[in-house]
């Protein structure tokens, strides 16, 4: 017996050896699955390590992303309720999909009176989405009456506007799409994945493993980035004055407006970034308080959520519990903790 | 005392242990140098930049070069120009967008101490 056990082991432990090497020879090679398409006017990217079926699983997510864009929150595309409400003042949500959707995206905006649903007026007065332009004072304050978010209500399935509203989900809705294809992952057994859309940052991990994600420099290309932090499971969202805004005169535009002037926002901040453990609620604070400034990162601690702020002196201000998770990586940068 | 290995089980181990190499130095060559050009989500070229020769190529109003093993887009019909802004493509996982014309261009694979998405 003894001896026959003496005769396998030796051979056994070979083969085990031999075993790892082929196993991660055919892992290097089949790689994560990973699908890119586009929804919400961004790039979306579902990416997910380990497990079987990992095609079909990134397939289906990145469905029910485009579903949820086209059938529900997009402003632009003619299917979508939020179009439907915008084009007929009124509309009545059958699955309440888009009354819930109201409802939690209001209890957010509730928390800062600078930050509307109801932005899309912005939008078109300074045509964001063309060349940009300045309307006169009048018109802007036209805009901000538009915005009050007292011309939304819902009652039971009946959503309506009134003085003009138009409802556009401009600064939550990637975060939600993010964090729906997250889930849709999740309720597959996902167990390791990383899902991008535009600027928001899935991560979804059930083991302890973090994975690290940069955070966008704010002076150079689109793929650089200033530092990284590491997630281990949540959502990171930037916003920021850097990518989408117009000049006239000299002066610069930003796409993000404080709703109770009607302005573009104006700061000596750059950008926001808010790391959370949700998409709606990361997108919305990464807004709020590039809005509200530094003072904003009080909302964001109260909210359980940790804040990278970049000023345009190229100074950061980290949330505390960050510390530990935060990688500078480019040292024109200057970090202190708050 | 016996001996722990026989020579038949030295033999078996050589083999497995050969073929194992084998598989580890016949897997595909390493990430990092492949560009992949995306149309709607889908690939529409793969691009070794070790071996390629320089090139141009247009693609839904996209213009993608590549010189001395680096791959940009060169211009592009779209109003925001950001995936001109992304500049040249140097290292695994840096990507330029171009979400009007649904074209993008990623050089594949994960480098070493980069991360695995950005935000911003």
């Amino acid at each position: 017996m003894l001896k026959a056990a003496k005769k396998i082991l030796p051979v056994a432990a070979l083969l085990v050896i031999v075993g790892i090497f082929v196993f991660s020879a055919f892992n290097e090679k089949t790689g994560p699955a990973k699908k890119v398409d586009f929804v919400c006017g961004s790039e979306v990217t579902v990416t997910v390590f380990g497990g079987f079926k990992s095609e079909e699983k990134t397939e289906r997510a990145i469905e029910e992303a485009k579903r949820l864009d086209s059938f529900v929150l997009s402003d632009t595309i003619p299917t979508s309720a939020t179009y439907l409400l915008n084009e007929n003042g009124k509309y009545t949500d059958k699955n309440g999909e888009l009354v819930s959707y109201i409802k939690e995206c209001k209890e957010l905006t509730d928390k800062c009176e600078q930050m509307t649903l109801l932005s899309k007026p912005f939008v078109i007065a300074w045509d964001i989405a063309g060349e940009g332009r300045i309307p006169s004072s009048e018109e802007i304050d036209e805009t901000v009456k538009k915005a009050d978010m007292n011309n939304l209500s819902v009652v039971g399935n009946e959503i309506s506007l009134s003085n003009g509203a138009l409802l556009s989900f401009g600064a939550f809705g990637k975060g939600t799409v993010c964090e729906k294809a997250v889930e849709t992952l999740k309720e597959q057994n996902v167990k390791s994945a990383i899902v991008t859309v535009g600027g928001t940052v899935g991560v979804l991990n059930t083991a302890e493993k973090t994975y690290s994600v940069g955070i966008r420099n704010p002076f150079g290309g689109s793929g650089d980035y200033f530092a990284t932090v590491n997630v281990n499971n949540g959502y990171l969202s930037t916003s920021g004055d850097y990518e989408k805004f117009f000049e006239k005169d000299g002066k610069r535009y930003c796409h993000i407006f404080d709703a109770a002037t009607g302005l573009p926002v104006k700061s000596d901040i750059t950008s926001v970034t808010v790391i959370t453990d949700g998409g709606t609620k990361s997108d919305f604070l990464s807004t709020a308080i590039f809005i509200l400034g530094e003072g904003g990162i009080d909302l964001a601690h109260d909210m359980n959520a940790e804040v990278i702020i970049v000023k345009k002196d190229k100074s950061v201000i980290i949330s505390k519990s960050l510390e530990d998770k935060f990688e500078l990586k480019n040292k024109d940068f200057t970090v202190t903790v708050k | 005392m016996k001996k722990l290995f026989t020579r038949a089980d030295l033999i078996i181990a050589a083999v497995a242990l050969l073929s194992g190499l084998a598989l580890l130095c016949f897997k595909p060559s390493g990430e990092g140098e492949t560009a992949i050009i995306r149309v709607d989500g889908k690939e529409y070229k793969r691009i070794d930049l070790q071996s390629t020769e320089n090139f141009e190529i247009t693609v839904n109003g996209v213009v993608i070069a590549c010189e001395n093993k680096e791959i940009y887009v060169k211009s592009s019909t779209c109003p925001d120009k950001i995936c001109v802004g992304a500049g040249h493509l140097t290292k695994s996982g840096q990507s330029a967008v171009c979400v009007p014309n649904r074209v993008s261009v990623e050089i594949s694979g994960k480098g070493e101490g980069t991360p695995w998405a950005v935000t911003g």
